[in-house]
């Protein structure tokens, strides 16, 4: 027999820690805001557009005078101008363009940073030796025709080029030197069948041997050959050659004509500098469009599939696939919910999960925004217009500042149609000759991906690793109405989200010092980055920085050639790799001190 | 950290471990059985028998081809700890119960951890006490010892010392060559270049591996390691045959820091070299000889006769064949004698163990323990002509020559050449007078016939010396003369004889003049040669006293140097050379240190020595060194430091250091010439500029030259070193003029001497510049000094650059872009 006594000591204990259990609940309830979007800031405390300068022949983009880049192209191929233009941009260059060499030198300007060379003819080659002479240094984006190079000694020794073996032949693989890009070396040559799919590199290249005073950064492989040949001897891609001290670079390839041209381009000034200084965004985003579905659609197929409708998928499968990810690989999430992807099938959204959704993101410090992918049988005007209506409904208090938008339907924006007051960027996918970040109106901006998920080839690491260099950005957009609306036997989760894994989780290691954002914080920053400027100088040991339209911090790559950074006052700094160093400027002077060279013991 | 401070910590490093392996180890096993011997004579003891050990060990452990850290440590711990075992008497599987034991309590927790640990630590601290007691009795009444002995170490780190510290390449030319035979050790390949003595070589192996120093930093610093001990053997050995307490140091001190002899006869000793590293066992075997007459002769005298008689019956015994029982006597009688006559068999083998190191380590030395064995065979002569002396003796001599040898005959029957000094050599003693009779020499092979800097240019081996045997002058009778009568003959004969004495004693006076004794002190000769004659006087007056051991000993040092005098003056006496003069020098300098002491402490022991009150010959010895001390004060003077001349900059080494440390082993090369090859062999590779230049003479880029390694040094003197040979721009910086100048197409040692150096430096110089032009990221300058730089470059070993170039002074026709 229990007596009261006890019996009132065991019910109050039981009370205590009932109390103590569920107190804990309901603070967190109250206190987290669930409802409440943290990455939200006031729309006049962000920078807004600046107005853009035109291009044309001899004209210089942008405003800053101090140091130029010339490129010397006829602009019949646009992308290459494209791409040289965007890089100038983001890194504070001057660019003056000129149809050839002769305008190039009437012009009679001083000596420029860089002479990015896009065609190069015969007759052509007499100005670049004198070019070389002066001291110029030459980049060679487009290499000129094999019989040229061939035929003409010159231009042998311009390019250090010693000798020419083949016009063409056919490459194994890539191999991709450490030093030159961010995220060291890469060689792009597939070791098992099932690595096959991945090479999409272009591996028809003329086969050069590179003379002395010559150092390649790219080399293609040729692992097929019998007598394989030495190393020095393997067909160049990428290369530089000291002509009499005068740095000659030179690319095999397209590499410069997309938007690779950017982190290559950024990784030739800081070989030719005793240290290079440039402005980098900082932000890794990650970006799950259509997720979660608030609409059950497709319900066959995916009863069919996974044996479940899709909220359950979504609820039960996608969702912790996707919080695996997360914690593995330490991505920052932005969601991108779907209303409603087919609006001719009568399941309209529910609002049912919607706070449940709210809660497990904010747990997991992700955005919530919206998307507007949508079937083609509604517009995007009716679809914004239904959504609204449903938005309303929902008594939904979370504001969505992010939004994804397809890139067809991007131009809609600026005839007129316009999104929500609340919204400060719009994520898009990349098209080939669009620019990385812009502003789609004065005050949103768009972030296009940079990345696919679900598939790495060769090219699209390459193309992550020339981001990362020239812009510390990179942007992973997961699409998941693959998964909703399935094409193909593989448009699966189990296998898109394997993939997912093994791609988020290696190929982004080498850049885990950026910091991972989602699209609201990627926002400002591309925001901040876009609008400042800076300058910068060495004296012995301390190299100055100073940032104009400073808001609050700017990032900044440093490279350097086998020195260390000691101390760096008005900001903080991390290493990424060797010599290359991240900066984080908090104020607008930053004074980088370099170690002095040890030596451990003096003679 | 300088530079100057790492050799310092580097040398003191060296030397704790040396000493360990050779004092303290020792002591520690032989400690108990010793212990009635003196201090000085358990020092000598510990010093041969470890060095021999460790000699042999490795010899042993090479032609087995399985010498590596772990079989050199396992051939150390395990017989010296069996042999501390049975020597202290402790049972081993006792003494694993008990450490079991201790283990086992700790892990069962049945006594703490904090327990166990107070235990060890008190173990530990009773050891420490047990060493600081057995300092304190040794410093006990001996402080004016301690006080002399610390005054010795001052004046050998003041004269020998300051070149160690402020000079860190090599000093010797065939010291890369001795580098690269240690080196080779490592890889089992001993006798690489050839069979050649290499005990030396095996200590300074032993302490690369079992201490892991590196070969390059034990013999930098090992040389005043060798130096010291060289020294502290003089003088052990002093107090081992004075009478007095401190004539001993008055040898020492004058061998160690008078001003009064050459150069040449102490320069060595800035090398680590293993003539000089012998020398440390030829008195010890003396010594020991000595030792071993005195105490054979109280041992058998105190042997009763009925023991003579059972002897007698059990050899008479023995001559009815039992193989059984013959085994068991032999052993019986082995034991017996062990037991009854340890005292002198340990003097035995101490001199058997010394004359067989001599032999494995440089001939040289051999052929002065030699000389003094022989010497030793005439001061003791009545007694060693007896047959129980003589059969022992002489069987000793070959048992510690054939350990010696036998390493070098397996070596040779295997197929191993003799190394080319070794040809030298008996072309040296077969007349030939230092003529390689052998395979040739080259650059390659790395003859250790090196040179020292500052001796002219003279190679130490094959010196030319003096004029060889000259013809006897004047034939004895000429055909035609009349008769003599018997009074002329005598007459004739007696001026023959005095002139001939009268001649050779000219000759040695000047051979000592002249390779021995400063120009201002050459007055002295005459002294000098006197030393022998006191001697002389000194043991006939001994023995003339009754004290025949004393009278032996006497005679034999006089006769060692009065032979040490023949052989000084070999080449102009005319008998045959068997030891270059130079070289004869330093033993004969190191001679005249251990007579000086003798000659003055036989004189006031004859004098004095038989008053009761013992310290009146202390007070006087402690008299006659002050006063000799003040003397050469006053008169000779102190010697003063050199500095020597040494072969590679003090900037090589420090980079070489640093590259050391800071590089991860086989991920560099460095370029330079020629010395760092062999210093940094167990680390990384080397290339010679010779090489590098010589690619792209003439071609420029046409030529190709990649060194695979990630990072590679290039050493350039901006002030190239004479290396031996001064010429027309010694002591210039590189300029364009000697870049300019035609390359220099000749192989071998005179790459790197003369002007070629200037030349190929003032290149190197230049190329480097325009290289640098080319890659200005990646070749950055590493280390500079005022008279050496050292670049780094930085290389992708999958894309290697090609270090062939134009640079402007190779001769190459203009094609580039600046057409």
């Amino acid at each position: 027999m229990i007596s009261r006594r006890n019996f009132l000591n065991v019910t109050l204990m039981m009370m205590a820690l009932f109390f103590l259990f569920q107190f804990t609940v309901v603070v967190k309830e109250n206190w987290k805001q669930y409802e409440t979007n943290e990455y939200m800031s006031e729309k006049n405390t962000l920078p807004e557009e600046t107005p853009e300068a035109s291009l044309g022949d001899g004209d210089f983009v942008g405003e800053s005078q101090k140091t130029y880049i010339v490129l010397v192209s006829d602009t019949s191929d646009e992308s290459l101008v494209d791409v040289v233009k965007q890089w100038c941009k983001y890194s504070k260059r001057t660019l003056y363009v000129y149809d050839d060499l002769e305008a190039y030198t009437k012009a009679g300007k001083s000596e420029p940073e860089l002479l990015l060379l896009d065609k190069v003819g015969e007759e052509d080659i007499p100005q670049l030796q004198q070019l070389v002479k002066e001291g110029i240094s030459l980049c060679f984006c487009h290499m000129p025709d094999y019989a040229v190079v061939s035929q003409n000694e010159t231009l042998r020794s311009i390019l250090g080029i010693k000798e020419c073996i083949l016009e063409e032949t056919t490459l194994t693989g890539i191999h991709l030197f450490e030093g030159f890009l961010l995220g060291g070396e890469a060689i792009y040559e597939p070791e098992k069948e099932e690595e096959q799919k991945l090479q999409d590199m272009d591996l028809k290249v003329p086969w050069y041997v590179l003379d002395s005073e010559t150092k390649a950064y790219m080399v293609g492989l040729k692992s097929d050959m019998v007598n394989a040949p030495k190393n020095e001897q393997l067909p160049p891609v990428i290369w530089r050659h000291s002509a009499d001290g005068t740095m000659v670079f030179a690319v095999v390839g397209d590499y410069m004509q997309q938007i690779t041209g950017m982190g290559i381009l950024s990784a030739m000034v800081a070989e030719k500098n005793v240290y290079e200084l440039y402005p980098v965004v900082n932000a890794q985003n990650m970006t799950i469009v259509n997720f979660p579905g608030l609409a059950s659609e497709n319900k066959e197929e995916m009863e069919q599939i996974y044996a479940r409708t899709q909220q359950k998928l979504m609820r039960d499968v996608i969702w912790p696939g996707l919080e695996m990810i997360r914690e593995r690989s330490g991505v920052k999430y932005t969601y991108l919910f779907a209303t409603q992807f087919d609006y001719t099938d009568g399941n309209e959204p529910q609002t049912e999960d919607l706070i449940y959704y709210h809660k497990l993101m904010k747990e997991g410090g992700a955005e919530a925004g919206i998307s507007l992918d949508h079937k083609e049988s509604i517009s995007l005007s009716e679809k914004m217009e239904r959504d609204a209506l449903f938005w309303e409904s929902t008594e939904n208090s979370y504001i969505y500042g992010s939004y994804y938008v397809k890139p067809g339907e991007l131009r809609q924006f600026a005839g007129g149609l316009e999104l929500p007051k609340e919204v400060r960027t719009v994520a898009s996918d990349y098209e080939e000759g669009s620019e990385l970040f812009s502003f789609l109106t004065e005050d949103i901006t768009v972030q296009r991906a940079t990345a696919n998920g679900y598939k790495h080839t060769y090219q699209d690491n390459f193309k992550l690793r020339s981001l990362e260099t020239a812009l510390g950005y990179s942007h992973i957009m997961v699409d998941l109405n693959d998964i909703y609306w399935p094409d193909t036997k593989d448009d699966r989760w189990e296998i898109l989200s394997d993939e997912l894994a093994k791609n988020t989780g290696t190929y982004w290691k080498a850049f885990k010092e950026f910091e991972q954002t989602v699209l609201l914080e990627s926002d400002t920053r591309v925001r901040n980055f876009l609008a400042l400027d800076y300058e910068h100088y060495r004296l012995e040991n301390c190299i100055t920085l100073q940032v104009e339209n400073l808001e609050q911090q700017a990032w900044f790559i440093l490279r350097m050639h086998g020195e260390d950074i000691a101390d760096v006052q008005g900001g903080t700094y991390k290493q990424i790799e060797k010599d290359v160093y991240l900066i984080e400027a908090t104020g607008e002077r930053v004074e980088i001190v370099l170690e002095e060279q040890k030596i451990r013991v003096e003679p | 950290m300088s530079m100057q401070m790492l050799t310092i910590i580097q040398f003191v490093v060296t030397s704790c471990c040396y000493f360990l392996v050779t004092i303290l180890v020792p002591a520690a096993v032989l400690g108990k059985v010793l212990k009635k011997y003196r201090l000085m004579e358990r020092l000598l003891i510990y010093f041969v028998v470890s060095n021999f050990y460790m000699m042999n060990l490795v010899f042993i452990l090479q032609l087995l081809h399985i010498s590596n850290r772990f079989t050199l440590f396992a051939g150390t711990v395990i017989p010296v700890g069996a042999l501390w075992l049975k020597i202290h008497d402790i049972k081993f599987l006792t003494l694993v119960k008990n450490m079991g034991q201790g283990l086992k309590r700790t892990i069962e927790g049945k006594m703490g951890i904090r327990t166990a640990l107070c235990r060890t630590g008190e173990w530990i601290v009773y050891l420490f006490k047990q060493a600081a007691a057995a300092v304190r009795k040794v410093l006990k009444g001996h402080l004016w010892d301690a006080l002399f002995i610390a005054a010795l170490i001052a004046i050998l780190f003041y004269v020998y010392g300051t070149h160690a510290i402020t000079r860190f390449g090599y000093a010797a030319s065939d010291m890369p060559v001795h580098n690269y035979w240690i080196n080779y050790l490592s890889k089992n390949d001993v006798f690489v270049a050839g069979v050649y003595p290499f005990g030396f070589h095996c200590i300074i192996y032993y302490l690369h591996i079992i201490f892991r120093l590196d070969t390059y930093v034990v013999l930098r610093v090992f040389a005043l390691i060798q130096c010291m001990i060289v020294h502290g053997v003089l003088l052990l050995v002093l107090k081992g045959c004075c009478k007095s307490k401190y004539l001993p140091y008055l040898g020492v001190f004058l061998y160690a820091g008078a001003d009064w002899v050459k150069e040449n006869v102490y320069y060595r000793y800035f090398s680590a070299l293993p003539q000089e590293f012998g020398m440390i066992f030829v008195l010890p075997a003396a010594y020991f000889a000595f030792r071993y007459f005195a105490l054979t002769k109280e041992e058998m005298g105190e042997e009763p006769k009925e023991k003579k008689k059972e002897k007698k019956e059990r050899i008479k015994g023995a001559r009815s064949f039992n193989f059984k029982e013959t085994v068991k006597k032999a052993i019986g009688w082995l034991k017996d004698r062990w037991e009854k006559r340890q005292g002198s068999d340990w003097y035995l083998l101490g001199f058997a163990m010394c004359f067989s190191m001599t032999l494995a380590i440089h001939f040289y030395d051999t052929m002065a323990a030699g000389i003094f064995c022989v010497a030793i065979a005439i001061g003791y002569l009545t007694r060693f002509i007896k047959k129980k002396y003589f059969v022992t003796i002489v069987t000793t001599c070959f048992i510690s020559i054939a350990v010696a040898v036998l390493p070098m005959a397996i070596a040779y029957a295997t197929g191993t050449p003799l190394q080319n000094s070794l040809y030298w050599g008996m072309g040296i003693i077969s007349g030939e007078d230092g003529k390689i009779i052998g395979p040739s020499s080259g650059q390659g092979s790395g003859g250790a016939s090196g040179v020292m800097p500052g001796t002219g240019g003279l190679p130490y081996e094959s010196q030319e010396g003096e004029s060889q045997m000259q013809g006897a002058e004047g034939a004895a009778g000429q055909p035609g003369l009349p008769k003599e009568s018997l009074g002329e003959k005598v007459s004739r004969v007696a001026g023959e004889i005095k002139f001939a004495v009268t001649d050779v004693y000219d000759k040695m006076v000047l051979s000592i003049q002249e390779i021995i004794l400063l120009k201002e002190k050459s007055q002295f000769a005459p002294w000098v040669l006197g030393l022998f004659v006191a001697l002389f006087v000194e043991g006939l007056l001994y023995l003339v006293l009754q004290k025949k051991e004393r009278g032996s000993m006497f005679l034999s040092v006089a006769t060692f140097g009065a032979l040490m005098s023949v052989l000084q003056a070999s080449a102009k006496i005319g008998v045959p050379s068997l030891m270059d003069a130079n070289r004869c020098g330093v033993y004969y300098t190191f001679m005249i240190g251990l007579e000086v002491s003798m000659v003055v402490d036989g004189m006031l022991d004859i004098l004095i020595g038989k008053l009761k009150q013992k310290w009146v010959l202390s007070a006087v010895s402690f008299a006659v060194l002050s006063l000799c001390c003040f003397f050469f004060w006053n008169y000779g003077g102190i010697r003063k430091p050199i500095l020597a001349e040494t072969l590679e900059t003090n900037g090589a080494v420090a980079c070489l250091t640093n590259i050391l440390l800071e590089e991860e082993d086989f991920t560099w090369t460095i370029c330079s010439a020629n010395d760092e090859l062999r210093m940094a062999e167990d680390h990384g590779y080397h290339y010679e500029i010779s090489e590098l230049l010589k690619k792209m003479e003439g071609v420029g880029s046409l030529g190709s030259l990649y060194l695979p390694t990630e990072t590679v040094y290039f050493f350039v003197e901006k002030k190239p070193l004479d290396y031996l040979v001064p010429h027309e721009h010694s002591g210039e910086y590189i300029s364009e003029e000697g870049a300019k100048q035609d390359f220099p197409w000749v192989t071998g040692i005179s790459l790197y001497q003369g002007e070629n150096r200037w030349i190929y430096m003032s290149k190197m110089y230049y190329w480097a510049q325009a290289f640098r032009k080319a890659y200005p990221n990646e070749m950055k300058v590493y280390m500079e000094t005022d008279d050496f730089i050292c670049y780094k470059l930085e290389q992708n070993v999958n894309h290697l650059y090609n270090l062939c170039i134009d640079y402007g002074y190779n001769n190459v026709a203009q094609t580039s872009v600046n057409q």
